[in-house]
């Protein structure tokens, strides 16, 4: 190969070195000065789910006051459910769980589930889920106000035979199409209430 | 054949098309595939600008490692801003953004066009490139979500989408060169 025709290794590694070097440190700078704020972003952003299901007044940081819980017994989740816990000058309020998930048609289904002091279901709302189009999917709140049918029950208003849909013998209308959308959300609810119920005291 | 050949013919056909893909996926509502495509336009802007201002400087071995560099690094300042100003969004197109710098339509875009133009003509030629593909994912975004069929929100249904729509512009094509 003709000598002259390659560049010497300095020619080729300087600038390239260089490049690196201005690349590394433009993004360090701008990684420092942004981080702060995305780190309140994401509080901000998750804080917001947390409120949705979580209308009673309560004076302390939501956000910052949870435990982890592992009860494959009661949910499916393979990894923790956080609780985030409500109170009103210390005194217990509620809870937030999050994320519980629920047998969905199409995979899991995630919610976030809030239960005030005494066992009653503030809300529930999905977060994510990957069910079908127009009949599934009316698991979310915006599309239908199917979720909303949870809000005031509590284990000891509606007994235990009554949380399955209509046409396994519950209470609880489906969502036409999707039943078994409907009959695993109405589960998931179901055994959070029942595990708060025997757990009330270790969560707060 | 030698047409085909000629960059100057090809990128803008093949290249696109291809590139396209991964941004595709996520683009399943008017929202993402906005998002997503003015974060690929701003990705190829400052991608071209650069490469192209620096491409005298550069050995002609090292241009790809560089190249890959800066888009790298673009698409890691993009991603970062945009966490900083709209992370609901940022949340939402996930793991997307990182992929636009795996994605062939800006390296592509960068070798046949940045490195042989100054950094005007680039600058243009991209931005008219760029918001080009941010309208064909903000009508395949708008279908997918309008369309009322699950099918079409999974990332299958991208391809499907476009598939139509390549479809129907060759048809307008092909009938355009019959009667013209």
């Amino acid at each position: 190969m003709d000598k002259t025709g390659l560049r010497s290794a300095r020619e080729i590694i300087i600038p390239l070195v260089l490049l690196t070097l201005v690349c590394a440190v433009l993004l360090y700078i701008s990684n420092k000065l942004t981080q702060e704020k995305i780190t309140a972003n994401a509080r901000e952003l998750q804080l917001g789910i947390i409120n949705s299901v979580m209308p009673l007044p309560h004076n302390n940081q939501l956000y910052d006051d949870f435990i982890e819980v592992s009860e494959p017994g009661y949910f499916r989740n393979a990894d923790t459910v956080i609780v985030f816990r409500a109170r009103i000058n210390g005194q217990p309020v509620g809870v937030a769980l999050l994320p519980v998930l629920a047998k969905g048609y199409n995979g899991n289904i995630q919610l976030i589930i809030g239960i005030s002091f005494d066992g009653t279901l503030l809300a529930v709302r999905t977060i994510k889920h990957n069910e079908t189009e127009g009949l599934g999917d009316h698991i979310d709140h915006n599309k239908s106000d199917w979720i909303n049918r949870f809000s005031g029950l509590s284990l000891d208003n509606t007994p235990l035979e009554d949380w399955s849909v209509k046409s396994d013998g519950g209470n609880f209308d489906q969502l036409s199409g999707a039943t078994i959308t409907s009959r695993g959300v109405i589960n998931a609810v179901r055994k959070s209430l029942e595990y708060y119920k025997l757990n009330r005291d270790r969560l707060y | 054949m030698k047409n085909l050949l000629d960059p100057d013919s090809r990128t803008d056909v093949i290249i696109p098309v291809l590139g396209i893909m991964p941004l595709l996926m996520v683009a399943n509502s008017f929202e993402t595939a906005a998002a997503i495509g003015i974060v690929n336009l701003l990705t190829m802007v400052i991608a071209v600008t650069v490469i192209s201002a620096t491409r005298n400087l550069l050995p002609v071995e090292i241009r790809l490692p560089a190249m890959l560099l800066v888009i790298t690094s673009v698409v890691s300042l993009v991603y970062i801003l945009m966490q900083f100003w709209f992370y609901a969004i940022s949340q939402k197109l996930g793991i997307y953004i990182p992929l636009i710098a795996m994605n062939c339509l800006v390296l592509a875009w960068v070798e046949e066009y940045a490195l042989r133009h100054g950094v005007i003509k680039s600058l243009l030629h991209t931005l008219q490139a760029g918001l080009g593909i941010l309208t064909i994912l903000i009508v395949i975004g708008v279908i997918r979500e309008y369309a009322g069929l699950s099918l079409l929100k999974q990332p299958a249904g991208a391809f499907l989408v476009f598939g139509f729509l390549v479809a129907l512009y060759n048809l307008a094509v092909n009938q355009q060169r019959q009667s013209g």
